[in-house]
């Protein structure tokens, strides 16, 4: 039944301690560090412009409210305020936001500020300019608002009801729902010997909070129209593609400009009401205005994870262990308005049998408007949510019915001889080794002495588990999955640019259309391009950071998603070449040879062979520049080259929404050792290994890093970080006071692996790994699992996040979570 | 939240509710009542300042009754307004004339919104029941004063 | 009370610390006092408003960006930089608090351009990657181990417990403040 319609050209897995040739694959010295640990980096914050003004937001403090009046006459009677902006203006100034959904989220009316009504705690209702910060902040407290509260809806499934409905242009709280059914799960279920349900799991609303708030300074020239946006937006094509309409210009209107960036984990992505609020203030005011986000506005009201309720689990199981399938009804809690959603309603299905052979998935999925911050791609995006629920279901199948979790996981997982796999909806996993990855993380964790350490722990009183986290980083959109959404969106497949050049001086300058937010796009870049033009890559000049008018962006530039190596190196490796092209050719000229005759060796196009007759870089540069006179008039060379690279992509069926969704597939698998207190319900992770696969490792330090990365932020999430609310909707965590992110005392002790399955669809046979798939959350869960429950006896770990109190709920009433698992044997 | 409770006075119901229902008398229980103006019989605001670690929230809050039955029902309404904090409140009183004195049964249905209310949800409860305990131990001694003295107009401070 | 001057068009005020309240449109002019302040070396002498944090001062008034914020409650460190040899978070001070203090940035650390042992000891180790959390990691470094030549790993981790960083996990801070020891 499945075609595969690729074969892969070279081996799928490299072993281990093959050395590389060039540059690529070594951990060169980083480009960004010497600005960086100088103070010498280019934040948003630190550029300054003359009379610049500053902005501060004035704030619903109602979770939903009308707004019925809005009174900035004192504001700007105060001396140093500039002006204002509130909703009523940018009703008139702009249209709203572009909605992706299909009716009902499609009549959903969002603006840069709230308009008649403000639908969460930190709802931006109007905007004050001033002289100093401090100002702008006194002055947004002489603004006077009006607020008629409403009732409001903080719970997905009572949201459902739509007995309160966020915006009545809609009419309902739903903003997308649909069915998803492959393979033929009701056969599956009646050719189970055991059928495992699980009432209710719930994945936490959390996010990865980066360190710089978010935040622009923007310019308009009244001349031209023009806006230049100096920010952090992390994917400012798809920014303008929002905000051009919106503002009634042109895309080109909208500069976008960036150079360091202090994180932004998806967290940057969905700024532009924001952007456009400051837009207009700009050239309503004729001068500068620049905002900084506060930290309580980042985590109040930009934004947070998708937080995801699964019901009515169902998971057909044979005598052997096999699982066969699964049904899920899910639902999906937004915040108060969707923006880049409802794509994260599709993009879990990227990974729809997680690292399992399962053919038989059947997915009921709604995702509705709560009166909470909004989400936007935070790290993982939907697809940590959906890989969590999958190793939810392997631990507790295997709990329940009494089998191992490792031996289940290797029966189930894909196997290395399957790869290319394709998945039941269409998906096309490239590599991987999921048994052996789990392998080397039992082996670092010393699974074997297992049993001592459990006896050990025991001795103290404690209860010892340990569990595993595997996970899938899916990278490199196709972004035709957003057409299985809503038929009518004209997105598919991707892109990203990359120039290269060679200057007069035989310089080598190369921009990216790339947003890295710390990533070392720079030094790999430089590291693929040292590589092909025979240079090092000292002499490769990357420019630093973004800038829309490098001519080096297209529609889906930025950084998201795991998909630099990719895509962005993709596009490097397809300029570098094209420029290796010609500098052959015009060297092939000079000389009077063929162009098959030059190599490119220490910074020299030379003929092969004849080491004596070599131009060096700078002569190729002068001659073409400076000195042109007498070339063959049909030598067609620039040696300014401009390369788009796009992924082998085909639009989705939309009838069986079958498809390959994403281009490559990196593996983590994470294995936790942790004791508990069951005095307290405090628990130690005593040991940690993780085990990481993304292919080729262009600059295995950067690997690494992203995989610690990657892990605090998931242990973090497993055991403290969660954003909860109160009754009247106000955030309980709105700030680094409430909201503990893991310091350096928190981290476990972290053994590192790894093995390298190429892909064989990549320019680079490496694969996007930035996100990671959040295995640390899938292996705390799973840890904690197996210090809490006995076959059949036992608490359930049924949410994300388990933070000590949880731990004890769970140790103290273990019957109220054993009832949401039922096993039915035949 | 809601916070409900009853006390005992010495005095009659007439008393207790010539206090309850001078807004003079009133602000003068109100801990942290710094000034306040009375717009008409129904409406009046005042200027508190309420402790809340380092300082005080400084908030204005505007009282309207809304409802009322002589001597032994009044339900109010308090909106206020302070730096980071709204404040929402439903408060209604029952009096009953019991041997020697009156018995008063009260709830208040609070609403804090704001950054005050996300980062103080810890401290809240105890402030509330501080705040209401200095309400009741106050009112105490107004029933007292104007049990024992002539009952005067009211005289804004 | 406000007092004009009318010879030199100041306006000097005095007004309650905290009495800023939302309704009031007789707001007050906050007070500004001339400050003097070393900073990696360089005397400075400005006059800023009481109110004005110090992190604010070095960044905005004396343009020296390295030091960054990352939180409104002084939890994350990415200010952090040493006033008179102690480590302080600098959005917990005020400006005006530091009159005639040394201060010490990440500016001061390299000399002419050359990194110092521990910033390039970061770099060998890979111990930063967007760069936001880097200058308030190093002034914590460098009061650790002037404090203690050889710490521990247990020592290097609470060194720099203050300071968050989202991107590394510390496991390659604390690699580098290591070796950057030795």
């Amino acid at each position: 039944m499945t075609e595969t319609t690729v074969t892969p050209e070279r081996p799928l897995v490299v072993e281990e301690g093959d050395v590389k040739p060039g540059f690529i694959g070594q951990s060169v010295p980083r480009k960004e560090d010497k600005r960086l640990v100088q103070g010498e980096g280019v934040f948003f914050d630190d550029v300054k412009r003359h009379e610049m003004g500053y902005v501060h937001f004035v704030r619903s403090p109602y979770a939903h409210a009308r707004i019925k009046s809005v009174d900035v006459s004192k504001a700007l009677e105060l001396d140093g305020v500039y002006g204002t902006l509130t909703g009523d203006e940018v009703a008139i100034l702009t249209d709203p936001f572009f909605e992706l959904s299909t009716p009902p989220g499609a009549n959903i009316k969002d603006y840069a500020l709230a308009v008649g009504r403000a639908r969460h705690v930190g709802d931006p209702v109007a905007a004050v300019v001033a002289r100093t910060r401090e100002l702008a902040r006194d002055a947004a407290e002489l603004v006077e608002v009006e607020y008629d509260p409403l009732r409001h809806v903080l719970d997905g499934e009572e949201s459902l009801k739509d007995e309160v409905v966020l915006h009545e242009e809609a009419g309902s709280n739903t903003v997308w729902s649909g069915v998803f059914d492959w393979g033929d799960f009701d056969a599956a279920l009646a050719d189970a010997d055991h059928v495992v349900r699980i009432e209710r799991l719930h994945f936490d609303r959390f996010s990865s909070t980066p360190l710089e708030c978010s935040g622009c300074l923007v310019e308009y020239n009244r001349g031209t129209g023009q806006w230049t946006i100096h920010g952090n937006h992390q994917m400012p094509g798809v920014g303008a593609i929002w905000m051009a309409p919106a503002l009634r210009v042109g895309i080109d209107k909208l500069r976008f400009v960036s150079q360091d960036i202090g994180g932004g984990f998806g967290n940057k992505i969905t700024l532009h009401p924001q952007y456009t609020a400051c837009c207009l203030l700009a050239r309503k005011l004729n001068r500068p205005v620049q905002w900084t986000e506060w930290r309580t506005d980042q985590h109040t009201a930009n934004t947070h994870g998708n937080e995801r309720t699964f019901l009515d689990v169902t998971v057909p199981v044979k005598k052997d262990g096999t699982m066969l399938g699964f049904f899920v009804r899910a639902i999906d809690d937004c915040g108060a308005f969707p923006r880049y959603e409802p794509l994260g309603c599709i993009i879990w299905a990227q990974v729809t049998p997680g690292c399992y052979r399962w053919r038989n998935v059947r997915v009921d999925f709604t995702q509705v408007c709560t009166n909470k911050s909004p989400v936007a791609p935070n790290r993982g995006y939907s697809r940590m949510q959906h890989l969590w629920l999958t190793e939810r279901i392997v631990d507790i199948v295997a709990s329940e019915l009494g089998l191992d979790p490792i031996e289940v996981r290797k029966k189930n997982y894909v196997k290395h001889e399957e790869f290319p796999y394709e998945t039941p909806n269409g998906c096309v996993y490239d590599s991987g080794d999921y048994a052996r990855c789990l392998d080397i993380a039992l082996d670092l964790i010393g699974y074997d002495s297992l049993e001592e350490k459990r006896r050990d722990a025991e001795s103290r009183g404690k209860l010892f588990g340990i569990g595993i986290g595997s996970t899938l980083d899916s990278g490199t959109n196709n972004f035709g999955q957003s057409m299985l959404l809503n038929p009518e969106l004209q997105f598919s497949g991707n892109n990203e640019v990359a120039t290269v050049k060679l200057d007069i001086f035989g310089e080598i300058v190369v921009t990216l259309g790339t947003v890295p937010q710390g990533q070392g796009h720079e030094t790999t870049a430089s590291q693929v391009v040292a590589e092909i033009l025979g240079c090092t890559p000292d002499d490769v000049n990357v420019r630093a950071g973004h800038d829309t008018y490098w001519n080096s962006t297209a529609g889906f530039s930025g950084t998201y998603a795991s998909q630099f190596a990719v895509t962005g190196l993709g596009a490097v490796k397809g300029a570098a070449d094209k420029l290796a092209g010609e500098m052959k050719q015009l060297a092939a000229a000079v000389f009077g040879c063929s162009p098959d005759d030059i190599e490119l060796v220490k910074s020299q196009a030379r003929i092969k062979g004849n080491p004596e007759a070599a131009l060096p870089f700078m002569a190729l540069g002068a001659i073409l520049n400076a000195n042109n006179a007498g070339l063959p008039p049909d030598l067609d060379v620039t040696l300014n080259v401009r390369y788009v690279y796009r992924p082998p992509f085909e639009k989705p069926d939309l009838e069986r929404k079958f498809g390959n969704l994403t281009l490559t597939y990196a593996t983590q698998i994470h294995a936790c050792a942790l004791e508990i207190d069951p005095e307290t319900g405090v628990y130690d992770i005593v040991d940690y290994a993780a085990v990481d696969d993304c292919g080729n490792r262009i600059h295995p330090q950067i690997v690494d890093g992203q995989v610690h990365g990657a892990t605090a932020q998931a242990l973090g999430a497993a055991t403290h970080e969660i954003f909860t609310y109160d009754e009247e909707g106000n955030l309980l965590t709105p700030n680094f006071y409430d909201y503990h992110v893991p310091h350096a005392l928190d981290m476990p002790p972290m053994k590192n692996g790894f093995i390298e399955s190429e892909s064989p669809f990549t320019p680079l046979g490496a694969k996007g790994m930035g996100e990671g798939g959040g295995a640390g959350i899938h292996a705390v869960c799973a840890a904690l699992q197996n210090a809490l429950g006995r076959r059949g006896e036992g608490p359930i770990v049924w949410r994300s996040c388990n933070p000590y109190e949880g731990v004890w709920d769970l140790l103290q009433k273990p019957e109220e979570t054993r009832k949401l698992v039922s096993v039915e044997s035949r | 939240m809601k916070v409900t409770g009853e006390k005992q006075f010495e005095a009659p119901p007439d008393t207790v509710w010539l206090v309850l229902n001078d807004p003079a008398q009133m602000a003068q229980t109100m801990p942290g009542v710094e000034s306040f103006e009375i717009q008409d019989d129904r409406h009046w605001r005042a200027h508190v300042k309420i402790p809340l670690g380092l300082g005080g929230l400084r908030m204005s809050i505007d009282f309207e009754k809304m409802e009322e039955r002589e001597p032994e029902f009044a339900k109010l309404h308090a909106k206020g307004n302070g730096v980071g904090a709204v404040l929402n409140m439903d408060t209604s009183f029952h009096l009953s004339e019991t041997d020697g004195g009156t018995n008063m049964k009260w709830e208040a249905e609070v609403h804090l919104l704001g950054p005050v209310a996300s980062m103080g949800q810890r401290v809240l409860q105890p402030i509330v029941n501080q705040q209401v305990s200095q309400v009741l131990g106050a009112l105490d001694k107004q029933v007292q004063e104007a049990k024992a003295g002539p009952m005067t107009s009211t005289e804004g401070p | 009370m406000l007092r004009l001057s009318a010879a030199s068009g100041l306006v000097l005020a005095t007004q309650k610390l905290g009495s800023i309240t939302g309704r009031d449109t007789n707001l007050n002019a906050v007070s500004r006092k001339t400050i003097t302040i070393d900073v990696n070396g360089e005397q400075y002498e400005r006059e800023v408003d009481a109110r004005r944090l110090l992190i604010h001062f070095i960044r905005d008034d004396l343009d020296l960006t390295g030091s960054h914020i990352g939180c409104d409650t002084g939890n994350c460190g990415a200010c952090s930089v040493l006033v008179d040899g102690t480590l302080v978070k600098s959005c917990m001070m005020l400006a005006v608090q530091a009159d005639g203090a040394k201060i010490e940035t990440v500016e001061g650390l390299a000399a002419d351009g050359e990194l110092n042992g521990l910033q390039q000891a970061f770099s060998d180790h890979h111990a930063l990657q967007c760069g936001y959390c880097t200058p308030g990691m190093l002034m914590s470094a460098t009061a650790l181990l002037r404090e203690n030549k050889s710490p521990s790993e247990e020592e290097i981790r609470k060194g720099i417990q203050g300071n968050i960083c989202r991107c590394t996990g510390y496991v390659n801070i604390v690699e580098a403040i290591r070796a950057a020891a030795q």
